[in-house]
């Protein structure tokens, strides 16, 4: 029934949409209408059946078919369902002679046709019945719809009746409608109605919010107001100010409780904390054979973890390749090296066969030796110092830079019985002097090592000191004996030259003379004896005590004697010229010490004068006492100025050899501690080349490298070149003094086993 | 006996008509001059040629040694300074198991001796000693590029002969080299000279002229045996700074010991008279002193002024009084004295050139001088003092002996840039004595005082060494160390004649006589 109403609602809307009323207002005005239409109904109603006849032709003939259809489906429906209403409404007396029937509000009229007419109430247009934009449902059933391509309608309703195909405009009309696309246009077709589908506004506004993806619900707002529950903002007072809750630092019971139910279950065995991981057991194992198996010590300040050693390498193998084996020459080599000296303690040997390695035989010794170092040589942990220990050294020249040296014994001189106490070269470079406790000097060949002249001085007492006359003419040659000092011509020279050192000598006797009586003089000058004169001794000074040290000053007409013993004249100055001697000093300022050597200044007017302690110099002019310096050794042997005046080394018994140098202070330089023993003598190369050299009670005479740099800022360069070996060592002596040839960097040595050698 | 000339011919021959008996006809002839080869050498092994010579022959000749299959070969380039040895230059490929007899005997062949002469090789300077295949292993060589080798006349190994004992240390020794008669002149440290003949009977012992030793000495004019009235002289010279010059006649009876007297005294130097060194062709002699100087002389005592004596002042003469009183003689001074040096000369000789002379001195220089104006030439400084001398002619050369224990090796002309040449190491202490060989003019001997005599050879000087410090990239080592039969001592001395051999002395009071077995041999076999 609502169908009904509802089609005929529906088309007579359509019908008034013709005319020229808008179709909004339609709803509101049905009353109106319907009273309208009502009697309007009833005119028609005969019309209705006409039209149905008229529908006939129309679907005969094709042409025209929309006009047809419009007024048809305006038509048709409209009176045919509304008249039955309206009859109906109108008819409503009548239905009473009509029996029946269904519901009380039924109204049963009969039709034209004589046949009982039920007529419904009105439905109320209520919103729930409106049922207008209902679908009108085609009941062609499933077939295609092409099938009604050549009819003017697409199916049939609920009612049989037909269905009108929607007005499709001309081609023309089609046209437009695509370029002026209705809003909400999808260009799609309703499968059943065949009328456009499209979206309506609220679709469009949806699809819209989604292309933003945004909520498509209107209800909800994305951007609502904050509302700011904890805020940044510290709050000057609390919000409340009940004091703390108990709970918060008393322990919690329940907590304990389940601790306890815990504790109680693993001590009865039930929990069990640890559980073995059975995962573990399954994996396979892999080991670290090279990892230290023993068991990681306790962390303990002394404790050492052992060295990690290497792993072992080709040769250490049973059967090394042939490589790794050694030649018989590397045998022997290995074998004649000292075992502490050798880089590897074993021989790689080979065997064909493991079981072919015979057993360690020195496997007690070995031991025995890693008990030994255990127990001599614990090891102690101390701090790294992270330092290059070739960073610590000065950087020195390298000895193969700083040649020529003396590097090996080029002569040895024999002769003497006893010890060689004293050398000296010549200054010509000849001839080099020696003279020893068998009381001889004597002149030998530098080279070949020939013995040209020997002068036997005494019989019981030792030749101390020998030394050259240090001037280009007359060559005088002084020797200390007992308390004598000779000077003499060696008649090794030519005639000229012996000639002249006689007449220098010998020039002074008519002074020695003259002064005689006037004072008692430290020495006294006289003629050698005819034996001596014979051999070339000129004259001989006596002095009190035994000297010991005999030095000339560069001129010549100087020498100054040294006799320890002597307390109170110790060191005596001898002029030449006038056979005069006499002791610098005056007693009372005779220094403490006994002075062990005594050096003129290669330049100056001063005497050096070294005691056990301390080097005293004097200048000789003013007569003064002008430095004292201070090596700090506890007994000086020996000293000698370089050349240039402004250095001076200091050899002392207890194995040190000082440096000092002049303009910086009275404290060494530079200590040099090479020597084993006491050094017994030092002395500075005179002929340009920059060497000293010392030689000791060890038996060794050591030579350095010590130049002297113009440049007062820069200090002397030293450095040790060569450790000269070759003199035996005789009843605790060794070499007992050393000089160097004037020219070449040949050095002449003096040693107590009898010999003095030459080493270039 | 084969060498280039057949064997180029068959194979040129083989090739030219490829003749299968022609070939046959050639190779069997080569076997049998092989086997007289053979027989005739007294070879160890025999050399095979490649049956068959290849179609294309190259110019390579190919030996098989002993044993050879296992060894690769090896191609050679023989070559030699000795214009009398030289073969044709033509590659050879030897097998290089092969060792220096091997190789020797193969030049033998190649040179058709009639008695086989040793011979030694050189590779790149150095002496072979060992095969082939040990000496490219040792080099880092290969067998694959040719090798160039220097064949030279062996020096056999000096031998000791025997030695003369005298009763001081010899300091010089000199042989008189005539053919028919030797004499040994030398030096000794107690101021005589002695004559002593190949036999060691003493000829002739000089008075005691000379106060001290007896530095140097040396024959100016040769004794000849026979005929009694031939006069010998030499110069003696030594620490008391004069040379004397000595006539000597030959005694017939040699068991007898002449006393010789000095005919002139040369009175110049004021320090020990080093060395002399006299010119035949100029009848001049020179001499270096420690007293810095260099004198001409000359043997003819009127070409030169007389001078007396130094007067010697009471002393020394009261010690001369009690010496006996030595016999007077014409007191002569020099022509002329060179006085460049600045050290002790150690010693001064003639060059080729009578007019030049070269000397070494302590102040490490080589001074060459010219004679006839006494100026300087030039000076060469070298690193070290200089104890020796000599001049390698033939070279060029000059070797010197320093007191650092080496040799070194200089060119004296003008025109040579480097001042040191070669530096022979090998003496342990100063080179006093060089001495060159009368048979090859590369070999030269040294004593020195380390108690040894070396024999050095100047081809054996190698580039290849490390030059050291003062060394211009070339050095080598000896060939042949002689020791002194009595142990040690220091050689003072040396001298090398053909008849004697190498003759030395030293403080051992010995005089040592070294020959190289076989040098004989070769001697007769030049001179044929």
């Amino acid at each position: 029934m609502t169908t009904k109403s509802t089609t005929r609602k529906r088309s007579r809307a359509e019908a008034e949409a013709e005319k020229p009323v808008l179709s909004s207002e339609d709803e509101f005005e049905i009353p109106e209408i319907n009273g309208d239409e009502d009697s309007s109904d009833d005119s028609d109603f005969t019309a209705g059946d006409e039209d149905t006849d008229e529908e006939e032709e129309f679907s005969s003939g094709a042409e025209d078919e929309e006009d047809e259809e419009e007024l048809d489906s305006d038509e048709v429906p409209s009176e045919d369902e509304g008249s039955p209403k309206e009859n109906g409404a109108a008819n409503d007396e009548v239905s009473d002679d009509e029996k029946e029937e269904p519901a009380d509000n039924v109204k049963v009229v009969t039709g034209a046709d004589g046949n009982p007419r039920y007529i419904y109430p009105e439905i109320e247009p209520v919103y729930d019945s409106d049922d207008t934009d209902a679908e009108e449902t085609n009941t062609i059933g499933n077939i295609p719809l092409e099938y009604y391509e050549n009819y003017p309608h697409i199916g049939y309703d609920i009612n049989g009746k037909r269905i009108m195909r929607p007005a499709a405009g001309k081609a023309l009309d089609t046209l437009l409608d695509s370029i002026e696309l209705p809003k909400g246009w999808t260009g799609l077709v309703d499968k059943n109605s065949g009328a456009a589908l499209n979206l309506t506004e609220e679709e469009l506004e949806i699809v819209k919010k989604l292309q933003r993806s945004e909520i498509t619900d209107d209800s909800f707002d994305p951007y609502p107001d904050m509302v700011e529950w904890f805020t940044s903002k510290v709050e000057q007072m609390p919000l409340s100010s009940a004091p703390e809750p108990k709970r918060r630092f008393v322990p919690s019971k329940h907590e304990q409780k389940r601790i306890m139910k815990i504790v109680k279950g693993i001590r009865e065995g039930r929990i069990l904390p640890h559980k073995p991981q059975a995962e573990a057991s399954q994996e396979p194992e892999f080991y670290d054979i090279w990892a230290d198996d023993a068991p990681p010590k306790p962390d303990h300040v002394m404790n050492i973890p052992a060295p990690k050693l290497p792993p072992p390498t080709h040769d250490e193998s049973y059967n090394p390749p042939a490589e790794y084996l050694p030649s018989d020459k590397e045998k022997k080599e290995w074998e004649e090296q000292d075992p502490e000296d050798r880089e590897k303690n074993y021989l790689p040997r080979t065997h064909k066969a493991l079981r072919l390695v015979p057993g360690f035989n020195g496997f007690i010794g070995e031991r025995f030796e890693r008990c030994l170092d255990l127990y001599l040589a614990p090891r102690v942990r101390r701090n790294k110092l992270n330092i290059d220990p070739a960073s610590l050294l000065p950087k020195l020249p390298s000895p193969d830079d700083l040649k020529p040296f003396p590097t090996t014994c080029a002569t040895v001189y024999r002769g003497h019985e006893g010890r060689v106490r004293s050398v000296a070269a010549d200054p010509t470079g000849v001839w080099v002097a020696t003279g020893g406790d068998d009381g001889t000097i004597r002149v030998w060949e530098i080279l070949t090592g020939r013995q040209v002249w020997k002068l036997k001085v005494s019989s019981d007492e030792a030749v101390d000191s020998v030394t050259w006359r240090p001037t280009a003419e007359g060559r005088i040659l002084a020797a200390a004996c007992g308390n004598e000092i000779l000077l003499m011509v060696p008649p090794i020279f030519d005639f000229e030259e012996e000639n002249q050192g006689k007449e220098i000598l010998s020039a002074g006797y008519g002074y020695a003379a003259n002064r005689q009586g006037k004072k008692e003089a430290p020495g006294t000058w006289s003629k050698a004896d005819a034996a001596h004169e014979e051999e070339g001794v000129v004259v001989t000074i006596t002095v009190r005590k035994t000297v010991k040290y005999i030095a000339w000053h560069r001129r010549g007409d100087y020498l100054v004697s040294v006799s320890p013993e002597d307390v109170r004249r110790a060191v005596c100055i001898h002029r030449v010229s006038t056979h005069l001697s006499q002791t610098p000093f005056k007693e009372k300022s005779v220094t403490k010490g006994i002075p062990q050597r005594v050096q003129f200044h290669p330049s100056k007017p001063l005497l050096f004068v070294a005691t056990k302690r301390y080097i005293k110099i004097y200048d000789l002019a003013k007569a003064e006492l002008s430095k004292t310096l201070k090596p700090g050794a506890r007994w000086i042997s020996s000293i000698d100025i370089h050349p240039q005046g402004d250095n001076l080394i200091v050899g002392s018994y207890d194995k040190r050899l000082l440096w000092h140098d002049l303009d910086l202070s009275t404290k060494p330089y530079r200590t040099l501690r090479y020597h084993d023993k006491g050094i017994r003598s030092v002395s500075f190369h005179r002929g340009g080349f920059p060497l000293f050299c010392s030689s000791s009670d060890d038996g060794t005479v050591q030579v350095f490298h010590g130049r002297i740099y113009s440049d007062l800022m820069e200090n002397a360069l030293i450095v040790p070149l060569k450790v000269l070996k070759g003199h035996k060592i005789t009843a605790h002596l060794g070499v007992l003094d050393v000089d160097w040839h004037p020219k070449q960097p040949w050095l002449f040595s003096a040693g107590a086993d009898g010999t003095a050698r030459l080493w270039n | 006996m084969w060498h280039m000339g057949p064997l180029s011919v068959a194979s040129r021959s083989s090739s030219k008509f490829s003749n299968t008996k022609n070939c046959i006809a050639t190779t069997s002839n080569f076997s049998s001059n092989l086997n007289i080869s053979n027989i005739n050498f007294n070879l160890d092994f025999n050399f095979n040629f490649n049956p068959q010579p290849p179609p294309t022959m190259s110019d390579t000749m190919d030996i098989d040694g002993p044993s050879s299959s296992s060894f690769p070969k090896i191609q050679i380039n023989l070559s030699t300074r000795d214009t009398t040895l030289s073969i044709p230059l033509q590659p050879l490929r030897i097998p290089t198991n092969l060792k220096r007899y091997g190789l020797s005997t193969l030049v033998n062949h190649l040179l058709e001796t009639p008695k086989p002469i040793p011979f030694d090789f050189l590779i790149d300077g150095k002496y072979l000693r060992t095969s082939i295949d040990e000496y490219l292993t040792e080099a880092g060589l290969s067998s694959e590029k040719p090798l160039d080798v220097e064949y030279v006349r062996s020096q056999l190994p000096p031998t000791y002969i025997g030695s003369f004992e005298q009763d001081d240390w010899i300091s010089s020794v000199h042989i008189s080299s005539s053919s028919t008669s030797t004499a040994i002149l030398t030096g000794s440290f107690n101021g005589t000279a002695q004559i002593t003949s190949l036999s060691g009977d003493v000829l002739a012992r000089t008075v005691p002229m000379h106060t001290q030793s007896v530095k140097s000495a040396t024959w100016i004019s040769q004794p000849r045996s026979g005929t009694s009235s031939s006069e010998a002289s030499f110069l003696t010279a030594g620490l008391d700074r004069t040379i004397n010059l000595w006539s000597y006649t030959p005694s017939e009876n040699p068991s007898e010991t002449l006393q010789v007297s000095p005919t002139i005294s040369f009175i110049s130097h004021k320090s020990t008279v080093n060395s002399l060194s006299y010119s035949p062709s100029t009848s001049q002699f020179l001499s270096s002193s420690s007293d810095n100087t260099v004198a001409l002389w000359s043997t003819d005592p009127s070409l030169l002024p007389t001078v007396t004596a130094p007067q010697s002042t009471a002393f020394a003469r009261k010690r001369r009084r009690t010496s006996t009183k030595p016999p007077s003689t014409i007191k002569k001074g020099p022509l002329a004295v060179l006085t460049p040096h600045t050290a002790p000369v150690s010693q001064a000789i003639h060059s080729t050139d009578p007019t030049a002379a070269y000397s070494v001195s302590w102040d490490k220089s080589i001074i060459t001088h010219d004679l006839v104006t006494s100026q300087t030439v030039s000076t060469r400084t070298t690193q070290h003092p200089l104890l020796s001398v000599t001049t390698l002619p033939a070279l060029n050369l000059l070797a010197a002996g320093s007191a650092a224990r080496h040799i070194t090796l200089h060119d004296p002309r003008e025109s040579s840039r480097t001042v040191q040449t070669a530096v022979l190491r090998g003496h342990t202490n100063g080179v006093v004595s060089l001495v060159r060989s009368p048979e090859s003019e590369y070999v030269f001997a040294s004593g020195s005082h380390d108690g040894t005599v070396r024999i050095w050879d100047v081809r054996g000087v190698s580039s290849t060494s490390d030059g050291g410090d003062d060394g211009e990239g070339k050095s080598g080592g000896s060939l042949f160390v002689i020791k002194r039969e009595s142990g040690t001592g220091k050689v003072f001395g040396v001298d090398w004649s053909r008849d004697v051999g190498l003759v030395s002395v030293g403080e051992d009071k010995k005089i040592q006589i070294n020959r190289g077995e076989g040098m004989m041999d070769v001697t007769v076999m030049d001179q044929s």
